[in-house]
């Protein structure tokens, strides 16, 4: 007989028994109730916004951007995908999803929301136009997904990217002010340098729109700081929006200003160059250098040309014309660009204008640092905060609120005779730069 | 209209006179789930919610003073966008709901100004006067910025999404609400005279031009206030272009006609239908959703010429198959 | 500067009389506003950029291939769409109302269709492009020869409203259509023929423009308000409020133009909406 007071050998094996048995059971429902891991991801999911239709778009502009979101895609699927470190491996992309905002705000807000929360996409690329990129970065910010923005070109807005507030947006494109000085920086040149005293007036005309505006002001007031002389300014409503210009003779009268006012220098901050050009021509106008605005760089002869329905100047007409861009632009003369470029008139039919790489490579930027850091969305944007590339336009360093740093790049470029492609003029130390005409042939 | 608002707050149920309980409680209790539900949404369906919100606010304002009077306004743009402009310009200085408020009765004052001199025309001629008239408001406003002030485009604060939900919301509630106790009213009975006949209406004592007058104002002020409450959706960007978009013009007018502008159901129906057709199919089939939006249109006019509505009235009468016999 | 705006305003102004009218027909004669009309230009101007970009037809001979296209075109619009709508509605508030509906409708259908097919690029169709001088003004040949011919298409139309029977038909269902029925013409018939004829003046005047002015599926509807400024200008169910309204919107755009760029439309707007004020039935207007 067991001892009184003390635990009988059978209590104390039932005792232990149960215990163990609940030991066992809670063990297993604690592993039963584990999360299931994660699936093996299969592929890499990008998503954009972009204006396809609506009466607000500017189709053209979305057609010739469109082109280099997919391009992307399709090369890097071509050599098996973008290497994750995460999975250790190259992981193909998916089809990409599109979003049409109708270049609509709200729409393009509410479809980006979709993007990150619904659909869930790895990537996300920018939508079209300053104003929407603007409208989208809080956005970015809130759900830490870092953007490239191409077609972002305002210094207002850009101010929250240079002090870090809109942290997770990124630029390529010239800004106003960059720009103001390389063309400053130009002509000042041409007046001490190349041609001494002959360029001391510059008339300006612009597009009402936001480009237009601060290119304009910011071009024009270091002209003036510098003592350039501007007895001629006009603006005009651009083409796209109501009662916009939509033929070389809406700028007859203004091209009649320029020619009474005998400014030396015409420049156009807009978007509507090519029907400028027109007008001077159709009125033999010929000041010493006429400097145009993005839309209207290349492809003069092929997109533009008789084929397609469009203007088409000939070489010797168009010799002279100065495009101020101020993008990080490329004459695409070394060998890979010279290849990039003729894949590029074979894949669009057109041959690139000086800043078609930029949007490529400031795209490129972004997969080279899923390839450091992975698919994180913060080690991301920090990757490309403090890493400089190596891609096809040199050594590529991106400035959050400033144009994308390329070793490759020059910032104006001049049509000089060549049928496909214009020359990169300056900055003088740029590479492969050329000689600029001035003053510039009497083409028409 | 007094008595109206006497009643309403004797008793708030009573939301209008004469109406069963039946129908403005389900309303009531529509209103206060899209009151409290918005926390438990996700962004995107939250958007799609405020959307829908807004068009029917914007679309009830059109039809208030539009379809009541077939005064066919088409400039609705001009006073959605002042009041845009205004709200954006100027709400650092004051809270949001104060500048909405006077942004609101800016468009007010200017459409009092706007209707006196120009109710006097009738059918297309007002319609395309309308019309002008917001593309001269944005083209002045344009040309402001280009030319004076040399800034474009107008940078504020941003909102976050649930605040940006209750503002139009909001607005939304109030606008509804008081087109709801101004239709049943002296007032909105007056519009519908005038709508219907409008020498009739003069014979029997209506003073038509200060209805008239009246209604318009207070149909672009409260196009003004969701106006001013849309900012806080545009985070923190706005130009011309957005403000005054052609678009805000039409809609109003096509969700109207299209629910059918018998009843205030009418609008309602037409917007609610149209802005989630329009999400569904810009999702599913992105580059024809217009076309399909547009055939549908086509077919909603040729098959229920009186808008949607004008179908559950037939049907109410004449029952699902047109057996039941008219009463 | 003046001679400048002589001509600059001339030749818009003949082309949007030519606009203008077309749209006035349609209107006068079937009481629908069609605020497609833009788009009608706009598929002219597309098949003539089609067959000069494949075929290099030069765009004064299109016109005999977009006319009758467009043609065709608007009379199907109007017999599937528009017939059921004239049947439905009781009174002329209702047709205005519902057929604006669907001409809204419209607009966004044929815009976004050309623009599947033809991707929204800007296209144009640059024919004697040479400059030549007129009076010291510069200006490109085809935006003279699209000036003329516009005038001259308009004359045409002129001519078979005021000397066929089918012109008469319609001038009688402008003027009085209980009255025109009760004398036997055929409405149905006559609806159908002046819409479809507005939408070949359109879509003439569409492909001469695409001579010296790029348009992509989207410009319609710039045309479409300069057409309604004309026709509120000149007077609905005129011809001759068209012709006149279509030059005086076309000085006030020119000038606006010379003076100050910003305001073309503001100023065109305004000039309608002062003298609506005045004449509100417009200069010529019934």
């Amino acid at each position: 007989m067991a001892k009184k007071g003390a635990i009988s050998k059978a209590t104390a094996g039932i005792i232990i028994a149960i215990i163990v048995v609940v030991g066992v059971v809670g063990a297993a429902w604690y592993i039963i109730s584990l999360p299931p891991a994660p699936p093996a991801k299969e592929k890499i999911l990008v998503g954009w916004v972009h204006s396809i239709t609506g009466p607000g778009t500017i189709p053209a502009m979305t057609a010739t951007f469109d082109v280099y979101y997919r391009w992307i895609i399709e090369d890097y699927n071509n050599t098996g995908g973008l290497f994750v470190p995460e999975y250790g491996k190259k992981l193909p992309f998916a089809t990409p999803i599109e979003y049409d905002d109708e270049f609509d705000v709200a729409k393009m807000l509410s479809y980006t929301e979709k993007l990150i929360t619904v659909d869930k996409v790895d990537i996300l690329f920018a939508p079209m136009s300053t104003g929407m990129c603007y409208a989208a970065m809080p956005t970015y910010e809130k759900y830490k997904y870092p953007v490239v923005c191409n077609t972002f070109g305002s210094e207002r807005s850009a101010l929250k990217m240079r002090t870090g507030e809109y942290s997770y947006s990124f630029s390529t494109l010239g800004f106003p002010s960059e720009t103001g000085d390389e063309v400053d920086a130009l002509f000042k040149y041409i007046n001490t340098t190349k041609a001494p005293g002959q360029l001391n007036s510059v008339g300006i005309i612009y597009h009402n729109l936001e480009h237009g505006v601060e290119y304009a002001s910011a071009i024009r007031d270091r002209l003036l700081l510098d003592g350039f002389s501007v007895p001629y300014e006009k603006s005009y409503l651009a083409f796209g929006i109501p009662g916009g210009v939509t033929s070389a003779s809406d700028f007859y009268s203004m091209v009649n200003d320029l020619s009474l006012a005998g400014v030396d220098v015409a420049i156009l901050c807009g978007y509507e160059g090519n029907l400028f050009l027109r007008a001077c021509m159709d009125k033999h106008y010929n000041p010493d250098l006429v400097v145009v605005g993005p839309g209207c760089e290349t492809g003069f002869l092929e997109w533009m040309d008789v084929a397609l329905g469009g203007y088409g100047f000939t070489p010797a007409q168009l010799s002279g014309t100065v495009l101020y861009d101020g993008w990080p632009g490329t004459s695409y003369k070394t060998v890979d660009l010279k290849a990039w470029a003729n894949m590029h008139y074979g894949r669009a039919h057109y041959y690139p204008f000086p800043a078609s790489v930029t949007f490529y490579v400031g795209l490129e930027c972004i997969f080279k640092a899923v390839q450091l850091v992975g698919l994180n969305g913060t080690k991301i944007r920090d990757a490309l905060l403090s890493q400089t590339f190596t891609t096809i336009l040199g050594q590529t360093h991106l400035r959050p609120g400033y144009s994308m740093e390329c070793s490759l790049t020059g910032t104006i470029c001049q049509w000089q005779g060549g049928v496909n492609s214009s020359e990169v003029i300056w900055p003088l130390t740029a590479v492969n730069v050329s000689n600029i005409i001035y003053p510039k042939p009497t083409s028409w | 209209m007094l008595r109206n608002l006497k009643a309403f707050l004797k008793s708030p149920l009573d939301l209008v006179k004469g109406e069963p309980l039946t129908r403005t409680l389900p309303i009531v209790g529509i209103f206060v789930v899209l009151g409290v539900v918005p926390p438990l949404l996700s962004g995107y369906y939250l958007s799609i919610l405020r959307e829908v919100l807004m068009w029917t606010a914007l679309a009830v304002s059109w039809y208030f003073f539009s379809g009541s009077t077939k005064y066919i306004s088409l400039g609705s743009a001009a006073f959605f966008g002042i009041g845009m402009y205004f709200t954006a310009k100027f709400m650092e200085f004051l809270t949001l709901p104060v500048i909405v408020l006077l942004g609101g009765l800016v468009c007010f004052g200017l459409a009092l100004v706007i209707g006196l001199v120009t109710l006097r025309l009738r059918g297309i001629y007002f319609a395309i006067l309308t019309f002008s008239v917001s593309m001269v408001a944005q083209a002045l406003i344009s040309w402001w910025e280009t030319k004076v002030t040399r800034i474009p485009t107008t940078l504020f604060r941003t909102f976050d999404s649930l605040s940006m939900y209750y503002a139009i919301f909001v607005c939304a509630t109030v606008t509804l609400l008081l087109i709801t106790l101004l239709r049943r009213s002296k007032f909105g009975l007056a519009l519908k005279m005038i709508g219907e006949n409008e020498e009739a209406a003069v014979h029997v004592g209506v003073n038509a031009s200060i209805y008239k007058t009246l209604g318009f104002a207070i149909s672009a002020m409260l196009m003004g206030f969701m106006g001013g409450c849309f900012t806080t959706v545009l985070m923190g960007y706005l130009n011309p272009q957005i403000a005054f978009n052609p678009l805000y013009s039409f809609m109003p007018a096509v969700m109207a006609l299209l629910g059918g502008i018998g009843s205030v159901y009418g609008p309602i129906i037409g917007a609610i239908t149209m802005s989630l057709a329009e999400e569904y199919l810009a999702v599913t089939l992105a580059r024809y959703f217009l076309i399909i939006l547009g055939l549908v249109v086509i077919v909603v006019v040729l098959l229920m010429p009186d808008g949607i509505m004008g179908i559950v009235e037939k049907m109410k009468t004449t029952g699902l198959f047109g057996t039941r016999k008219k009463s | 500067m003046f001679e400048d705006i002589i001509i600059g305003g001339a030749i818009l102004g003949a082309i949007y009389s030519l606009i203008a009218v077309g749209l006035n027909l349609q209107y006068g004669v079937t009481r629908i506003l069609n605020i497609a009309h833009g788009e009608f230009l706009m598929l002219g101007a597309y098949v003539t950029c089609i067959f000069f970009a494949l075929y290099g037809v030069n765009p004064l001979v299109s016109l005999v291939i977009s006319g009758p296209i467009v043609f065709v075109i608007g009379i199907l619009i109007q017999i599937v769409v528009f017939r059921r709508i004239v049947r439905v509605s009781k009174v002329a508030e209702e047709l205005e109302v519902r057929s604006l509906l669907v001409c809204f409708a419209l607009m966004y259908i044929i815009q976004n269709v050309v623009a599947l097919i033809f991707t929204p690029n800007p296209r144009g169709a640059p024919y004697l492009t040479a400059s030549i001088n007129i009076a010291g003004y510069w200006v490109e040949l085809g935006m003279v020869v699209a000036a003329v011919m516009s005038i001259i298409i308009s004359l045409l139309m002129y001519l078979l409203l005021r000397f066929t029977s089918i012109g008469l038909a319609m001038r009688a269902t402008v003027e009085d259509p209980t009255g025109a029925q009760l004398v036997g013409i055929n409405n149905l018939k006559i609806h159908a023929v002046s819409f479809g004829l507005g939408a070949l003046l359109s879509a003439s005047a569409g492909s001469m423009l695409v001579m010296f002015r790029y348009l992509t599926p989207f410009t319609g509807p710039d045309y479409t308000f300069i057409a309604l400024a004309v026709i509120v200008l000149g007077g609905t169910g005129s011809f001759m409020g068209s012709l006149v309204g279509g030059f005086i919107v076309g000085y006030v755009y020119y000038a606006s133009l010379t003076i100050d760029p910003l305001m073309t439309f503001a100023a065109v707007f305004s000039c309608i909406i002062i003298l609506l004020l005045i004449r509100p039935k417009g200069l010529f207007g019934r």
